[in-house]
């Protein structure tokens, strides 16, 4: 066994872009989860049941799906359905991002509903709106709590990144799989990527354990 | 008691609650009139502490009325309803300040910044004389210090304070307490007596839901008792204590004095040693 790391090396222009790729993809689809996870969520802590309902069907899709099945068919069958043109970005985007808000949602939903009923009712009866009970109360515990989930689910989030190679978008482990096909260099090119993301999201869940222990304290 | 005027301040008229097939109030009718003390005891599950939350609508009733300071908070009958909107409701309900079992400080916020929160936030009062305010409300309650420190640091019987403290910032015109001891340990527990007695004191209208039925007995000028949803027995607590008219009542307040009469040989002891040496100075606060 001999282990060459130089051709490997050579190519770190094409590793380069593909963890750009890899990096550019996990914030478009952590804001777009984000953001439509707290919508979701927001519907679901709604005193209206149809809403609630909503919120759940929501939620309950994106998270029995397997991802390689939701970003398939959004690639491949959701243009048949609807006879449209989809990219290769949008659709991974708009799968792993809809995938992502299913979990968000469920995590900013828990955070807000862990919070002691007793809270609300104190600022209910020192008269504070919902929206001020909400932003000077309710949330900013709520949000305390949810820091270490959140962040969990991120690291999850860069990691399924990695299915966007099926879809032939260029990341980290797409071009891996090119440098590998070009160079026969299978063991160095994986282990090098391997160590990437590793290195990339070990001080990401350090923080959050560092959060949490102070959060404990 | 002599204090009490026939300015009502507090009315509730035919209120009905049910959770699911429990009927918890059964047509409650009842007054507080201003600078009165009224103590509501009962079994568990007679009703009194959904009667106090329904009283600033923490608790929607089914049927009834509701009204604060002749501003009606709320009224059903039958389909017929007021329609009030949240902002509407709110300005009636801070008239009065509620204190709970659990305490519900806000654990994020310092004892000083629970209790500028509501006035700074809600009736958009300068900071500075916000802080003035709670630093002399903290100063009443015997917790002069207590301002920078964060619930998780106080004891129970110092948090009950500070949300007692918390209520009065709003400058309510009744107080409603809900169980404020049940929570507490027991040698806490008359430092927050103290501090409510004071509070009758000064004037301060209030409901107080309690199992104290002692401290019903010696600050109350009403005791009401609930039982199975609605006012059994009604009266000056001397009265509707001793008397045996009510069998529930009777059976209720024996549990008590059962004790009570079990403990009376402690009292008797304590009185002749406390003959031997003054008792110490008991205005002073316990912390």
């Amino acid at each position: 066994m001999n282990f060459d790391i130089s051709l490997v090396l050579a190519n770190w222009d094409l590793l380069a872009f593909g963890l750009l790729v890899t990096l550019k993809y996990t914030a478009y689809t952590c804001a777009i989860g984000l953001v439509i996870g707290l919508f979701v969520a927001l519907l679901q802590l709604t005193p209206w049941l149809p809403l609630r309902l909503l919120g759940r069907v929501w939620v309950e899709f994106f998270r029995n799906i397997p991802l390689l099945v939701l970003l398939l068919w959004t690639y491949y069958a959701l243009p048949i359905f609807l006879q449209i043109q989809i990219s290769k970005e949008v659709a991974g985007i708009l799968g792993l991002g809809f995938y992502a808000s299913g979990f968000y949602a469920e995590i900013l939903r828990a955070g807000v509903q862990s919070i002691d009923r007793g809270q609300t009712d104190a600022a209910v009866v020192l008269g504070m709106s919902y929206f001020q009970r909400m932003r000077r109360i309710i949330l900013p515990q709520a949000l305390r709590r949810m820091v270490p989930p959140l962040v969990g689910q991120t690291i999850m989030q860069l990691k399924n990144t990695t299915l966007l190679s099926v879809l032939t978008i260029p990341d980290l482990l797409y071009q891996a799989g090119y440098i590998s096909s070009t160079t026969y260099r299978p063991m160095e090119v994986y282990t090098v990527i391997g160590i990437l993301f590793i290195l990339i999201l070990f001080p990401l869940s350090a923080l959050s354990r560092r959060f949490e222990r102070r959060e404990a304290a | 008691m002599t204090k009490k005027s026939n300015d009502v301040i507090l009315s509730v008229r035919g209120i009905q609650k049910s959770f699911g097939k429990q009927h918890v109030l059964r047509g409650v009718d009842f007054d507080v009139h201003r600078g009165e003390v009224v103590c509501l005891i009962g079994a568990s599950g007679s009703g009194k502490t959904s009667l106090l939350r329904c009283m600033n609508l923490l608790m929607e009733p089914d049927q009834g009325e509701i009204l604060i300071e002749g501003a009606p908070l709320f009224r059903r009958n039958g389909r017929e309803r007021l329609r009030l909107s949240s902002s509407k409701v709110s300005a009636v309900r801070i008239k009065t300040g509620m204190v709970f079992q659990s305490f519900n400080l806000f654990p994020h916020r310092t004892a000083l910044e629970n209790i500028i929160e509501a006035p700074i936030v809600v009736k958009k009062v300068p900071r500075a004389d916000a802080e003035a305010q709670a630093r002399e409300l903290l100063s009443r309650m015997g917790l002069p210090d207590a301002g920078n420190k964060y619930p998780s640091q106080l004891s129970g019987g110092q948090q009950q304070r500070v949300a007692i403290a918390r209520a009065l910032a709003m400058q309510p015109t009744i107080m409603l307490f809900d169980e404020p001891t049940s929570a507490l340990d027991p040698e806490l527990v008359g430092e927050v007596l103290a501090a409510i007695r004071q509070l009758a004191a000064e004037g301060m209208t209030m409901v107080i839901v309690t199992h104290e039925i002692g401290f019903a007995y010696e600050l109350a000028d009403r005791v009401v008792f609930m039982d199975q949803g609605v006012i059994a027995a009604d009266g000056p607590p001397r009265e509707l204590l001793l008397s045996g008219d009510n069998a529930r009542l009777a059976a209720f307040v024996s549990r008590f004095t059962e004790q009570a009469r079990l403990l009376s040989p402690l009292v008797a002891a304590a009185d002749a040693s406390s003959i031997a040496t003054p008792s110490k100075d008991s205005k002073s606060w316990p912390t």
